[in-house]
């Protein structure tokens, strides 16, 4: 078990190292920024008027809601060099001829991507510093909206790794990415679309925003936790089938 | 016999193409062995499979007497692989590459030696002691195929599969890397794939030739080169070559095949002939007097020339 966890920490401080030194973390990094400040500046502006509405709900529940959203256009540019990158370079044989298993080498690849995303999330920690200024204080609302965030965008990362695994070319694995997720938020619509009431549930269930709302709103429950795992843990799944595929 | 590597039956099929075809194959402990055969023959393939990075369809492959799709971390940490296309990360320093080579590969319960002292002697032995700290993207294409020989021998991997590893190099490097080999000859088993049939004969023991997913011929190099010694080749330049000395020439049963070939003084003639016996004076009178012999000289079979001619057939 701990040389399993080892395999993970070696790889994904590379991974991370990698990263960090491409310039595209700081661009990406600086474009949310500007993005998620203008939205919170308008937001907090906005609420002025909208007084029958808390804080919570002019400007947290939006904010967080935006910022689900940017990482869904996010998230496959970040995980698009994963694997497409590692096939192109042909440094893919060097991991899967290494002690690692698929496993390790895909959890390692997700934790680091998954890290990377969380410091651009680290920068909006801003947004309720400067609330707590005007005497905002729901910070298990904060905390739960930050957690599904982080949550999603694991989902997210997943979804963009197996992407990655299916081709060489990085622009290839970023827009397929963006279309899994997209037509998954899209099940959500189709929910609504149905008269069927069950099958609308069910849709519903399997767009991530449906959990995702959960954690914003505070009501977390279990099954939400069960949906985002058990979505983290299928996609990892294909993208083990995706690297065992070149065996075939 | 010590078997490093053992291949027993060995077939690969990708639909619609049978890649290797029921092949054996046989690498002592210590040796080094030569792979030869031409593009596309499956050389690449077989050594996949021995590296456990594709599976056989059918048949058996044993590393050091393990089976290798039963045995996948034992392998991985036994073999050190360097495939065609170099496996490395341009942005990485060779230091920190080959550290992380080591640790993705490293198993501590074999391991006899302090990790860190292994990546030292490896730096030194590969000379990129002066590189260790410069980007492998800045380096020149020989010392990129130093560091990827490099990163096959910092896990102490017994075995060593090296895919094509003088391609595409200057003499310059093609030479460092021969002297790598030479020297890595006395630690390790390896089994060379190359083009460069020279570089096999200098630095091989034993040799395999393989082409279209079949076997040829393998064992010793000097029982195969000795076997193809055999075949004498006769060369000779005649002002003119008449159809009745052609006939001649070709009703001689001891000729095994012949190439005539446009000369600006004439006629070439390349002559194979099959057994050890010398004919040279019956050839040579038989060419003065009905073609007007201007040259005529004997060649031995180099390991280029019986290559070619095992792959012809």
């Amino acid at each position: 078990m701990v040389r399993f966890f080892k395999g993970i920490y070696v790889l994904s401080k590379k991974e991370l190292k990698d990263n960090f030194l491409s310039p595209m973390v700081y661009v990406l990094s600086a474009l949310f920024c500007v993005l998620m400040g203008w939205l919170f500046f308008n937001y907090l502006i906005a609420s002025k008027e909208l007084t029958d509405q808390t804080l919570t709900q002019a400007v947290l529940l939006p904010i967080f809601g935006n910022m689900n959203f940017i990482f869904l256009f996010l998230a496959p540019i970040l995980t698009m060099r994963s694997f497409a990158e590692e096939k192109k370079l042909h440094t893919l044989e060097l991991l899967l001829t290494s002690r690692l298993s698929h496993f390790q080498i895909i959890l390692a690849k997700i934790l680091a991507n998954f890290l990377t995303s969380a410091f651009m999330v680290l920068l909006t920690i801003i947004f309720p510093i400067v609330l707590a200024m005007s005497g905002y204080s729901h910070w298990s609302i904060v905390i739960s909206s930050y957690a599904g965030v982080l949550l999603s965008i694991l989902c997210y990362i997943s979804v963009g790794c197996f992407a990655s695994s299916l081709t060489e070319n990085l622009v290839v694995s970023a827009l397929l990415g963006f279309c899994i997720l997209l037509g998954l938020m899209l099940f959500s619509l189709t929910g609504n679309a149905t008269d069927n009431v069950l099958l609308g549930q069910i849709f519903q269930y399997l767009a991530i925003p449906f959990h995702f709302e959960s954690f914003v709103r505070g009501g977390i429950r279990s099954f939400n936790f069960v949906y985002m795992f058990s979505f983290i843990g299928f996609f990892t799944y294909l993208t083990h089938l995706s690297l065992d595929s070149r065996r075939w | 016999m010590n078997l490093a590597i053992n291949l027993l039956g060995v077939t690969k099929v990708y639909p619609g193409v049978t890649a290797l075809d029921n092949i054996d194959l046989q690498v002592r402990k210590g040796s080094v062995h030569g792979f030869i055969g031409p593009n596309g023959a499956g050389k690449s393939t077989t050594m996949k499979i021995i590296a456990g990075l594709i599976p056989a369809t059918s048949g058996l492959v044993e590393v050091d007497g393990k089976e290798v799709s039963k045995n996948a971390a034992f392998v991985s940490t036994k073999i050190g692989l360097l495939p065609e296309q170099p496996p490395l990360y341009n942005g990485m320093k060779v230091g920190d590459y080959l550290k992380f080579c080591q640790e993705i590969n490293w198993n501590p319960a074999e391991a006899q030696i302090d990790p860190a002292e292994l990546l030292e002697s490896i730096l030194t032995r590969c000379k990129l002691q002066d590189v260790k700290n410069r980007l492998i993207g800045n380096l020149s294409k020989g010392f990129k195929q130093r560091v990827a020989m490099a990163q096959a021998l910092v896990y102490g991997a017994d075995i060593i599969i090296l895919d094509e590893p003088t391609v595409g190099l200057d003499p310059n490097a093609i030479a460092d890397v021969r002297l790598l080999i030479e020297e890595l000859k006395k630690e390790h088993t390896i089994l060379l794939s190359s083009h460069q049939l020279h570089e096999v004969a200098k630095i091989c023991d034993e040799i395999t030739i393989i082409d279209q997913g079949k076997i040829l011929r393998t064992g010793p190099l000097l029982t195969i080169q000795s076997e193809f010694s055999a075949f004498k080749t006769y060369e000779a330049i005649l002002s003119n070559l008449g159809g009745e000395l052609k006939k001649e020439l070709f009703a001689k049963d001891y000729i095994q095949g012949m190439d005539i070939l446009e000369h600006p003084d004439g006629v070439f003639l390349r002559i194979r002939i099959q057994g050890d016996q010398d004919y040279r004076s019956s050839l040579t009178e038989l060419l003065a007097s009905k073609g007007n012999l201007l040259e005529f000289k004997e060649r031995k079979m180099e390991l280029e020339e019986a290559f070619r001619e095992i792959v012809r057939g």
